[in-house]
Parts: C-alpha cells; sequence; structure tokens
C-alpha cells in the first residue's frame, strides 16, 4: 500500500473497523514511514477518548426539549404545508388570470426534462472528479489542495 | 421476548407526532455523538453540554422537515455542528475550561507507549481550534464520530470530494502545527 492510500484509511484504522489483514498492512507501513507515523499519531490523539461525558449529558438534553412549549414538541408541518398550499394555489390562481394574455409561461417546474423520444427524465448529472480519483487528493501540497477547493466551491 | 429497536426512520415519524418515548430514546441514541463533536469543536465542556442541548431542541423544531435527503445520523450532527458554530460566535472572551489538561492517566501509570507517543490533548484542542471551520469539523467528524466523507460532506454541507480535501487540509495544517 502506498501513503495516498494509507492516510484515507487511518480514522478507520483508529476505529477498529478494518479487517485485521488490512490492519496489519496498515501497521506494517506507518512503522516505515516518518509522514504516516506522524499523521497517524494525530489521529490516534484526536480519537482518544480524553473528552469525559458530563454524567447529566442526557438528562440536562432531556430538561431542555421538556422546556419547550408543548405545541412546538410536535411538528405542525403538515398543518403549514396545507396552508402554503392553499395560499399558493390562490396566489397562482391570480397571476394566471393576470398574465393568460401573456404568451410566455410563468410555470417554473422543478421536474427533471423529459428526454427527447423516450419520454424518460433526464436528471443533470454532476461528477466531481475527486470521488472518483481517491488516491490523488492526499498527495498534493496544501497550496494545491487549497487552490482546489476554491474551484470546488466556485 | 425483546422489543425490537426501532429503526431511525420510525424513531423520527413518532417523534414528529409527539411521542415522548421516541423522542427520549432519539436523545440517547446520539447525544453521545452530538457531544463529541460539540466538544471537540468548542473546547468547553459548559459550552458543548448547551450546544448539545441547543442541538436537540432544534431537531426536533426542524424534524417536520427532514425529508431523508440525508441519514439521520448525519443531519443531526449538521444542526449539532451549527449549534456549536452559533455558540462559538456569541462565546464572549472567557477562559476556556479544558476538557483533558494531561492525557488519561491511567496510561502514563502503566508505561504505554502509544500513549506517550501522542500529542497532549490540550495542545491537540488548541491546534484543532487553529483550524478554519471546515477543515475543522471535517477532521473532527471523519476521526471522532468516525463518518465517511460523504457523511462528512453531508453534514458541513459540501461535496464527497470537498469533504476530503477539507479533511486532508486539515490534518496537514495540524501536523505542521505540531511539528513547529
Amino acid at each position: 500500500m502506498n501513503c495516498e492510500s494509507i492516510t484515507d484509511l487511518l480514522p478507520d484504522l483508529a476505529s477498529g473497523v478494518l479487517d485485521d489483514a488490512t490492519a496489519a498492512l496498515l501497521h506494517a507501513h506507518i512503522a516505515t514511514c516518518s509522514g504516516c507515523a506522524a499523521e497517524w499519531r494525530i489521529v490516534q490523539s484526536l480519537r482518544a477518548d480524553a473528552t469525559a461525558l458530563p454524567a447529566d449529558l442526557e438528562a440536562g438534553i432531556v430538561a431542555a426539549v421538556a422546556r419547550m412549549p408543548a405545541h412546538r414538541r410536535r411538528s405542525h408541518v403538515p398543518y403549514y404545508a396545507a396552508a402554503a398550499a392553499v395560499a399558493f394555489a390562490l396566489f397562482g390562481g391570480i397571476l394566471t388570470v393576470q398574465r393568460l394574455g401573456d404568451s410566455a409561461s410563468i410555470a417554473r417546474s422543478a421536474t427533471p426534462i423529459p428526454a427527447a423520444g423516450t419520454g424518460e427524465a433526464v436528471f443533470p448529472v454532476v461528477t466531481d472528479p475527486l470521488v472518483g480519483n481517491q488516491s490523488a487528493v492526499s498527495e498534493l501540497s496544501a497550496e494545491q489542495l487549497e487552490a482546489l477547493l476554491t474551484e470546488m466551491d466556485s | 421476548m425483546t422489543t425490537p429497536v426501532p429503526d431511525d426512520t420510525a424513531l423520527l415519524d413518532r417523534a414528529r407526532a409527539g411521542d415522548r418515548e421516541a423522542q427520549g430514546i432519539l436523545i440517547s441514541r446520539y447525544a453521545e455523538d452530538v457531544y463529541r463533536l460539540t466538544a471537540r469543536l468548542l473546547s468547553d465542556a459548559d459550552l458543548a453540554r448547551d450546544a448539545a442541548q441547543d442541538a436537540f431542541v432544534n431537531v426536533l423544531n426542524g424534524i417536520g422537515g427532514f425529508r431523508g435527503q440525508a441519514s439521520v445520523r448525519t443531519w443531526i450532527l449538521r444542526i449539532a455542528a451549527n449549534a456549536a458554530t452559533t455558540l462559538g460566535r456569541r462565546r464572549t472572551r472567557r477562559r476556556e475550561i479544558p476538557l483533558d489538561a494531561a492525557g488519561d492517566p491511567a496510561d502514563a501509570a502503566s508505561g504505554d507507549d502509544s500513549a506517550a507517543a501522542r500529542l497532549d490533548g490540550a495542545r491537540l484542542e488548541r491546534l484543532l481550534a487553529r483550524l478554519p471551520e471546515k477543515q475543522r469539523m471535517a477532521v473532527v467528524l471523519r476521526i471522532r464520530n468516525g463518518l465517511s466523507y460523504r457523511e462528512v460532506g453531508e453534514v458541513i454541507d459540501c461535496s464527497e470530494g470537498s469533504a476530503r480535501v477539507n479533511y486532508h487540509l486539515g490534518i496537514k495544517r495540524l501536523r505542521e502545527l505540531a511539528e513547529s
């Protein structure tokens, strides 16, 4: 295994979810690679259970939830959705009457565009080059990663 | 005969309808996960506990809007991350209460070599606090909460690829800071 594959799996190694053979391969590599060993120390340190759970954690959360007004502990989305649907229908009806003479459609469909000829819906597909190229990321420098992130977020 | 454990979707449906037992199970199931995240993001035990409480209040407030676009776990953690961010921004200058000042005493006493090789917990908390928000969250969620990159992306609202980049940037930066 190379460093690129190793660094991606270190959190899984720390979680103990890897099979024995893979874990052994990782440990063997870490023993001979100072870079991966340094990163392994950081991952282990972050993973270590240094944060004690407050004894009253759950009780405090339950108490906070209990302080919520009763009606807010139940979802009112069905009622809001119904009200919104009525309002939308009224608004949409008013707009339709006003724009009947306008040849431009005011409808903005949120549904996918049927592909010509087949009638089947076609969703735009966005491919993320990094998802299909897992091993490349960890070998990039910080500057290259920053630039990549800026490009992906733009 | 044992009572079957309800899955998350069934729990949400019941909690949405005001079922107090379901809400309690949801809290019990995710309280630790939420607190681990808020504690690592805030480095303050009291604030982390407040953020965890706020998170579950917000979960129940927003439960009607959950459409299954993400897993229940990542949805709850996203709300928790937002709660921690909100409290972190409101935080006035105050002395931070270290969550762990000197690591696990048991490790030191037993002469555990692996523990001695790790970074000091308090120092690591300080270094973590210096990372940009998304990088810090990506590192904590991947390592401390054990999320996949896709799940990390769902929590911090970015693609799986961006989540991986944020994670590696954060780890690189932590390593630089630790070695400097």
